[in-house]
């Protein structure tokens, strides 16, 4: 008895080591450059002044102090806001209207070359294909100005005037990435099971009907991954403003995750930079733990 | 128990990945280090391109230094920034960076706007003792018939930390051929900004499918027209902004209305570069100095550029200019080598190879001739003339220029995008740089005002 | 009677069906071409005579076929070393980093051990970490540990993998442990469970692991930006930026012919893929 629970609990100690075994390479990368790093900016760099030349000196609060005192912050959350309100639905509805359409096309061979289609611009390289699109939008020579010249409509100044210059980054961030929330809906469709659809047909469901009793029901799983995951990367976008506006004119397309990067490791100011940082981490925070908390509203998972 | 010997497993675990990670990192450019005194010293050189548009020759510079010096090699590095515009932040960013993680280079090009920076973060090694020492090597150079103001720029504090190879003045560029399509005969060396604008309503009364001029979007070259219209982004001492005045508003009124009333400009593009639009024929003038022309060279626009001085306003034919030079690094394990390559880089060797086209050597000893060979640029003699005539004021470049730069950036979008009117724009703009100064860290003693103070200022 | 009804109804539900099959098609074929036009435009453009690159109207497709442009563009720009460069980081990250998340993967799934919930959530919770919070700390990191301008500063963050030992995880659960058992009662070693009997049955998931982490790594443009300095080491996403630098030199269709070179890897992959893509997620586990 005695030895049976002695062995017992060898065998766990045993299991334990080999877990953690398989996990530690995982673990330490993850650890060394994001949990220190992360753990850092919480509580020591955003109230500290340091650059690479100065070493961390605790300022308390001053950080915080100047974000009332730069006259960019303001607008920085703002657009970052806007990006959101903007950007977030077209991925999450326009990716789902995509992928219901797409599933519905009966073709096996059409349905391939649209799922290739629709997901291809995700595949290429983005710091590439967006000197195209730099192209295509020019005022003076681009394609679609002179598209709309053609069509005797008036030229839009895209990327030179912040009227528009929201609304052309996100274009391209709809054409660029829809596809990752189309492909997630996707699947997410062609894991319904064929019966129930059957079954809805047998019962003279119309094609709407089923849609909405049906296969929304049952993505919701897949809508929830989808707009927590389209949220976060709305929240800390940089590449499309980078490349295509520079955050301009002026700073009327410039997001949080931009001017991090302008203060940081551009004019030196560390310690400040990270307090942007501190409190991108607490926005996204707030807004994950909401969607965690309320998702049983409306998400409903196959319980089987 | 357990728990305990699980965290020890991760610790080890996690200081073996370290060391590993440590190591590995060092063994890249710590291999080099162990030069002993027969083994020739690897001078790296850093410059702020990424080497694309680099000839072999020049590629190739350094050795005929080799051949002169077989105990030293240099190498170029090359160092690529992203910034807004072309200025030298994120180059010297990167040079902080890799000096921070001990893999800096020994000597590093440096333009003017970074030397206060430069020197009052400690980075830069003075060459005064070397120069001292070895007037040979400055005579082989003819320091002596570089302006002495441009000169002056590299030194601070009574340091000297560098000597100037190539010195750019910002004059008016203009395409030859559509002026002559035009039917508009060149201007004279003693234009005004009246004339300027005359030429601009004559091109676009001509029909020719261009825009009579680009405006400028570097800053560097937007203070020549200030300087020419009598303003300035900041006070003499550099203490304040001045970018508000009434001269600095007319300017950027005049670049504002150029492009949103009078359809003499494009408005710039992060797509289409001023530059770009000039070779590609959009544009007859614009404003720059001669490194555009490794640009013309590239799309065999030989002779059909031509430049004059920068039309006469209220601050005369004043013009923006300022200097470029090598500096040692602090960092260097071999000063004195070193120092040996950053002097040469002035002479005429030097010169010769890597400003074929391009920049403008700051030494005319070999710089007429240079610019009289290419022919790309017609009446280049106006850019020696700047310094000659003493026409120049350099660009005003304090310790804090990274934040100012991205300041000039912001505001000048906001005016060529007619986002704000003029005024209101460099009232805010003056308001941001002020700030700026107050919550500098270059501003807190005596001695670093003292510094600042000591700076050259024209 | 009725069966006549019944089957008008059927003939009516074909055409209607029929009908709407057409129209979907039309539709999304459309949007298909809307979605290829950038695409159109760079590939004719980029065979245009250099001088006229900006000429309008534009063309969707060639009209000229000046190869020439691509062999200037292979010939003066460092392709073949920035390819090497993304290659290799890409691929020493999904080829490592996916063997470290299905062995943590396979960990949570399958093994019992302390702290196994406090474990998961610490690795899930850096799907929901913007990397810009925590970037400057993590280039402090680098910089002590020396990695500033190598290329291990762009692997090494990204060995630990998040996402993956999510969907991996989730893949794992739903092996029946009886298959386990059988394997240790085989006298199969943990390792062995883990390596021929779990992870083949996960195939078609770790392709989709593979993927994922191959666009989004050969897409990264902000880590370079900030770790990378010398331009031997440039990934092509800054590469690719410098080939601005050709455009007052040269011209769009040079730059253009670059960018239509850039595209040739991540399609060759994404051709190969992109068969597996939909077989291998399930995301109805989603609730953890």
């Amino acid at each position: 008895m005695n030895k049976k629970t002695k062995t017992k609990s060898r065998r766990a100690f045993r299991e334990n080591i080999t877990a953690y075994l398989f996990l530690s390479p995982t673990l330490l990368f993850y650890t060394v450059f994001t949990g220190i790093p992360l753990i850092m900016t919480i509580f020591v760099l955003s109230f500290s002044d340091f650059s690479l030349l100065k070493p961390i000196e605790f300022i308390g609060l001053t950080n915080f102090r100047q974000l009332f005192d730069d006259p960019d912050f303001r607008t920085v959350m703002l657009n970052t806001l806007k990006f959101v309100l903007i950007i977030a639905p077209v991925h999450i509805i326009g990716g789902l209207v995509l992928a219901i359409a797409v599933n519905s096309i009966k073709s096996r061979f059409f349905q391939g070359v649209y799922r290739i289609l629709f997901y291809f611009p995700l595949v290429v390289t983005t710091s590439a294909i967006v000197i195209v699109w730099g192209y295509l939008y020019d005022y003076e020579f681009g394609v679609f100005n002179w598209l709309f010249g053609a069509l005797g409509m008036n030229r839009i100044n895209w990327l030179g005037d912040s009227k528009w210059s929201l609304l052309a980054i996100a274009i391209f961030s709809a054409w660029k990435f829809i596809g990752n929330a189309f492909l997630y809906y996707f699947i997410g469709l062609q894991n319904i099971p064929d019966t129930y659809m059957e079954a809805a047909k047998v019962d003279g469901a119309t094609k709407w009907q089923s849609l909405i009793k049906i296969q929304i029901p049952m993505l919701t799983p897949t809508i929830f991954f989808v707009v927590v995951t389209t949220l976060i990367n709305c929240f800390q976008m940089f590449d499309e403003t980078y490349f295509l506006t520079k955050g301009g004119p002026g700073v009327s397309s410039q997001t949080v995750a931009m001017h991090i990067y302008r203060k940081g490791f551009q004019e030196y100011h560390f310690g400040y930079a990270s307090t942007l940082g501190l409190i991108l981490f607490i926005i996204v925070l707030i807004i994950t733990i909401l969607m965690f908390k309320y998702q049983n509203k409306w998400v409903t998972y196959d319980t089987e | 128990m357990k728990k305990k010997i699980i965290a020890a497993l991760l610790c080890v675990a996690m200081t073996l990945g370290l060391a590993a990670c440590g190591q590995s990192g060092k063994s890249d450019g710590g291999g080099k280090d162990a030069s002993s005194e027969d083994e020739p010293v690897h001078i790296k050189v850093a410059l702020f391109s990424d080497g694309a548009d680099m000839t072999e020759a020049q590629k190739k510079v350094f050795d005929e230094f080799t051949k002169e010096n077989p105990n030293i090699i240099p190498e170029f590095q090359y160092i690529t920034s992203d910034s807004y515009g072309s200025n030298w932040n994120g180059y010297l960013m990167k040079i902080q960076t890799m000096i921070a993680s001990g893999n800096a280079p020994d000597v590093c090009a440096l333009g003017l706007e970074g030397v206060a920076f430069m020197a009052m973060n400690d980075l830069g090694l003075p060459m005064n003792d070397y120069l001292e020492a070895h007037p040979e090597e400055a005579e082989a150079i003819h320091m002596d018939a570089i302006a002495d103001e441009l000169k002056d720029i590299f030194v601070v504090d009574g340091n000297t930390y560098g000597v100037p190879y190539e010195a750019n003045s910002v004059v008016v560029h203009i395409r030859k051929d559509i002026f002559e399509e035009a039917n508009i005969p060149l201007p004279d060396a003693d234009w005004t900004w009246d004339d300027f604008k005359d030429i601009c309503q004559q091109l676009k009364d001509s029909g020719v499918d261009a825009f009579p001029f680009g405006v400028p979007t570097n800053f560097f070259c937007l203070q020549g027209l200030l300087y020419s219209e009598g303003g300035a982004p900041l006070n003499d001492d550099w203490t304040e902004a001045a970018i508000n005045s009434p001269q600095c508003n007319n300017v950027f009124q005049f670049l504002q209305d150029s492009i949103w009333e009078y359809g003499y400009a494009p408005q710039p593009s992060d797509t289409i570069t001023d530059t770009e639009l000039i070779v590609q024929g959009k544009t007859a003038m614009g404003f720059w100095g001669r490194w555009v022309s490794d640009d013309y060279n590239a799309s065999d626009l030989q002779d059909k550029i031509f430049v004059q001085t920068m039309p006469k306003g209220e601050g005369g034919h004043n013009t923006c200019a300022g200097s470029c030079g090598f500096v040692v690094l602090n960092s260097t394990k071999h000063p004195e080598e070193a120092m040996k390559v950053a002097l040469w880089t002035a002479g005429q060797t030097y010169s010769e190879v890597f400003m074929k086209t391009g920049s403008l050597p700051a030494n005319p000893t070999w710089g007429e001739e240079i610019c009289a060979n290419d022919g790309i640029i017609d009446n280049y003699e106006v850019m020696y003339d700047v310094y000659n005539k003493n026409e120049w004021r350099r660009s005003q470049d304090p310790p804090e220029y990274a934040d100012l730069a991205n300041i000039y950036a912001k505001y000048m979008d906001i005016i060529y995008a007619n986002q704000e009117p003029v005024s209101q724009a460099l009232d805010e703009a003056a308001d941001e740089i002020n700030k700026c100064f107050e919550n500098s860290t270059y501003r807190d003693t005596d001695e670093e005002k003292a510094v600042i103070d000591s700076l050259f200022k024209n | 009677m009725e069966q006549k009804n019944n089957k008008r109804k059927f003939l009516n539900y074909r055409k209607n069906e029929r009908k709407f099959q057409l129209i979907l098609n039309i539709i999304l074929i459309a949007f298909g071409i809307l979605f290829l036009m950038p695409f159109f435009w760079a590939f004719a453009t980029s065979l245009r005579l250099p001088k006229d690159s900006f000429d309008l109207p534009p063309s969707f497709f060639p009209t000229q076929w000046m190869w020439g442009n691509y062999s200037h563009i292979f010939k003066s720009f460092n392709f073949i070393q920035f390819f090497w460069n993304s290659t290799k980081i890409t691929f020493l990250i999904v080829g490592v980093g996916t063997i470290f998340t299905t062995m943590a993967a396979f960990a949570i799934a399958k093994l019992n051990f302390k702290g196994k919930n406090f474990i998961f959530l610490y690795i899930i919770s850096g799907l929901l970490i913007p990397f810009q919070s925590y970037a400057i700390a993590q280039f402090l990191v680098m910089n002590k540990l020396s990695l500033i301008d190598t290329h291990l500063a762009l692997i090494l963050p990204y060995l630990a993998n998040p996402f993956g030992v999510f969907l991996i995880t989730q893949n794992m659960k739903g092996i029946p442990d009886s298959y386990i058992d059988a394997a240790i009662i085989d006298g199969c070693s943990t390792f062995r469970v883990y390596w021929n009997v779990v992870l083949p049955m996960c195939v078609p998931t770790i392709i989709v692991v593979c993927f994922m982490k191959f666009i989004e790594q050969w897409n990264n443009f902000f880590a370079p930006l900030i770790y990378i300095n010398s331009e031997e080491k440039f990934t092509l996403t800054m590469g690719m930026q410098s080939l601005k630098g050709f455009r007052s030199a040269g011209s769009l269709a040079y730059i253009l012919a670059g960018v239509m070179i850039s595209l040739i890897v991540p399609t060759l992959v994404y051709g190969f893929g992109q068969k597996f893509l939909t077989r291998g997620i399930s995301l109805s586990g989603l609730k953890s």
